[in-house]
């Protein structure tokens, strides 16, 4: 919803206040100034690259089709620059002639041309939601690897949305934690991994299989008949009719004192940089 | 008789082929033939959890499909409680499958959006013959008690409930005729974490409770470990390694094991600058699988370890020897650690005449 917001896709029944800064507030900006920034100055890959694609219409023309918008360029200038940028992800023209249509390519390679669209236009940032969660661990590896270099070598800054929190470790410096609809943490990746202070990220953590190498938890001998159970948070994300006054988290947490239901907490730093949204975070060494 | 070879095993899947025809290229040339499994043989014990990894497209899926006989194999036999499943006759095989039962992976396609809960989880009893509306009930309550529901949410429908309140009622009707097998095709992929590890844990629950087994099928290797006791690992419709899960995931030995396992995010921060040069130049145009089969090795095409033998002669399953010998191998799993490769990671391969 975040990323919606920021490229200025929320639905009509939707509102946003604040500010959205990218040079100027997009919360303001009248719409056809909107379009001239939304797949020029950002571009978006998303989960489903099926849906995220026409599937009436070649690949190379879908490329080519935000520069002859953006960069006013010719419909053969746009292809030919277009498959320049297809050759970059991964799929040159010799084996992936420029008219083939997206059902003729596997899931990795769909994503590799919703990558083309979102880069091609040169932008300063990428929203990347859930890029992978469609596709195979090897081809996730592929993709990733894909977005990370082409981050280096282009300059642009990437917004990753995902729920795999390896694939945070992996490719992320900043990361934040959201609960219904609130920052819970936030600060440099390396740091939030090594000091878990919110509840919830402790929680989601702890519920993947394998987490006690990275909590420093003595781990547990694990028989062969019977494995532990995994750890999880009680309860669910409540419904946004369902939540509470005060900290959105309270009635699943394990921590949750008087104040928790009545009082939103605020961000309270710990070191520089890392944050986190609670009344009762865990030290350290906890 | 093959029955009573079989006979202390759940599901026994021997050598099972299944082809399937391509559409023909051109009018008059020949159709191809593609072979979603070649060859896959396992053995599910009563009450063990058996997982099965692999890519999209190796095959998992379509070895679901035949153990829950919804298609037949060309040629091998799956025996489930020592009956082979494919020569039974309709109303036989509508009997043995109330043992047999299936989740599946989105739990908004697999649930009727008109039906009631207790419409849904009472579906399968009709297996059963007649049963009176009271025992009806009744079994609808205790099925929906055991995956931590209320009885009470028999009269709601589907879209009342999230998602992992819905694979609980899937899980509800797959209990409901006290199956001895469960088939579970990537039963938590549609969830997020949280919700995952409860019904990861609710299904360890019931196998305890009920002595149930599981054939797990998943792509989440981090998951498959911490389910499952044995595992096989399945490429291009072949398995290329099997054998218990630890060993198996400590020691793997085919290089297509070894990249699956490099290939998952683990969630440290200090390998985001790990060497990624040699993945990321993508390998996709070898990807393709191969139609024919027979040829050498499957992985050939990607695997960095490839000989001039490995594309000419495809390599069987072998017991593999592990030096020094592990923990693992003195356990009585009833397993052997096997794989199918001429270069395995870092043990000998016998050749069948060492102990």
């Amino acid at each position: 919803m975040m990323a919606f917001t920021i490229m200025g896709l929320l639905p009509e029944n939707m509102t946003a206040s604040g500010e959205v800064l990218f040079g100027s507030n997009l919360l303001r900006l009248p719409e056809k100034e909107l379009c001239q920034i939304r797949g020029n100055r950002m571009g978006m890959v998303f989960q489903e690259p099926m849906t995220a694609l026409n599937p009436v219409l070649p690949i190379g023309f879908q490329v080519a089709e935000s520069l002859r918008l953006h960069k006013s360029l010719s419909l053969h200038e746009a292809q030919n620059q277009a498959s320049k940028v297809l050759d970059r992800v991964g799929l040159p023209a010799k084996n992936f002639s420029r008219s083939l249509y997206p059902h003729q390519l596997s899931g990795g390679q769909r994503q590799r041309v919703v990558i083309a669209i979102a880069i091609v236009c040169e932008p300063e940032l990428i929203i990347a939601d859930e890029p992978t969660t469609a596709l195979d661990v090897t081809i996730q590896e592929q993709i990733l690897a894909l977005i990370s270099e082409l981050v280096l070598e282009r300059n642009m800054a990437l917004i990753l949305i995902t729920h795999d929190l390896g694939v945070v470790a992996e490719n992320t410096d900043q990361m934040l934690v959201m609960y219904a609809g609130r920052i819970v943490e936030r600060g440099p990746t390396q740091k939030v991994f090594r000091h878990l202070a919110h509840p919830y990220t402790r929680g989601l953590f702890a519920s993947i299989p394998d987490s006690e190498k990275f909590l420093n938890e003595p781990s547990q001998q694990l028989k062969y008949s019977r494995k532990k159970r995994l750890s999880t948070i009680p309860g669910r994300v409540p419904e946004f009719w369902e939540r509470s006054k005060g900290c959105s988290f309270a009635d699943r947490c394990s921590r949750t004192q008087g104040k928790c239901s009545s009082l939103v907490p605020d961000e309270i730093q710990f070191y520089t940089g890392h944050y986190t949204t609670c009344f009762f975070p865990y030290e350290q060494n906890e | 008789m093959k029955q009573e070879k079989s006979a202390n095993s759940l599901l026994k899947i021997r050598e099972v082929v299944r082809e399937y025809i391509l559409p023909r290229r051109r009018l008059f040339t020949l159709p191809e033939h593609f072979r979603a499994l070649d060859g896959v043989s396992l053995t599910v014990n009563p009450g063990e959890c058996f997982g099965i990894v692999g890519e999209s497209g190796c095959g998992k899926s379509t070895l679901a499909r035949t153990v829950m006989a919804l298609e037949s194999p060309q040629s091998g036999e799956v025996y489930f409680q020592g009956q082979i499943l494919h020569s039974l006759k309709a109303e036989d095989l509508r009997r043995v499958r109330s043992g047999l039962q299936m989740i599946f992976q989105d739990p908004y396609g697999s649930l009727d959006p008109r039906q009631s809960v207790g419409q849904i989880v009472s579906e399968p009893l009709s297996l059963l013959g007649k049963v009176t509306l009271k025992k009806r009930q009744e079994l609808v309550a205790e099925a929906l008690e055991n995956v931590g529901l209320s009885p009470i949410e028999a009269n709601k429908f589907p879209h009342e409930f999230s998602g992992g309140q819905r694979q609980r009622i899937a899980i509800a009707r797959a209990l409901i005729t006290r199956p001895a097998l469960i088939v579970a095709d990537e039963p938590v992929s549609a969830l997020d974490v949280s919700v995952q590890a409860q019904v990861l844990n609710l299904m360890m629950d019931l196998r305890d409770q009920y002595g149930l087994a599981y054939l797990f099928i998943s792509h989440d290797l981090s998951i498959v470990r911490h389910m499952t006791t044995k595992v096989v690992v399945m490429y291009a419709g072949k398995i290329v390694e099997k054998g218990p899960t630890e060993s198996l995931f400590d020691h793997a030995q085919h290089p297509y094991t070894r990249a699956l396992l490099s290939a998952v995010p683990r969630p440290d921060p200090s390998r985001k600058h790990k060497n990624r040069s040699k993945i990321s130049r993508p390998d996709i145009f070898n990807t393709t699988l191969e139609t024919k089969s027979g040829v050498g090795c499957t992985y050939a095409s990607r695997c960095p370890l490839v000989e001039e033998k490995c594309r000419k002669k495809s390599p069987s399953l072998q017991k593999i020897q592990m030096t020094p010998p592990t923990v693992l191998e003195k356990k009585a799993l009833g397993i052997a650690h096997q794989v199918a490769c001429y270069n395995p990671f870092d043990s000998v391969v016998s050749n069948g005449h060492t102990a």
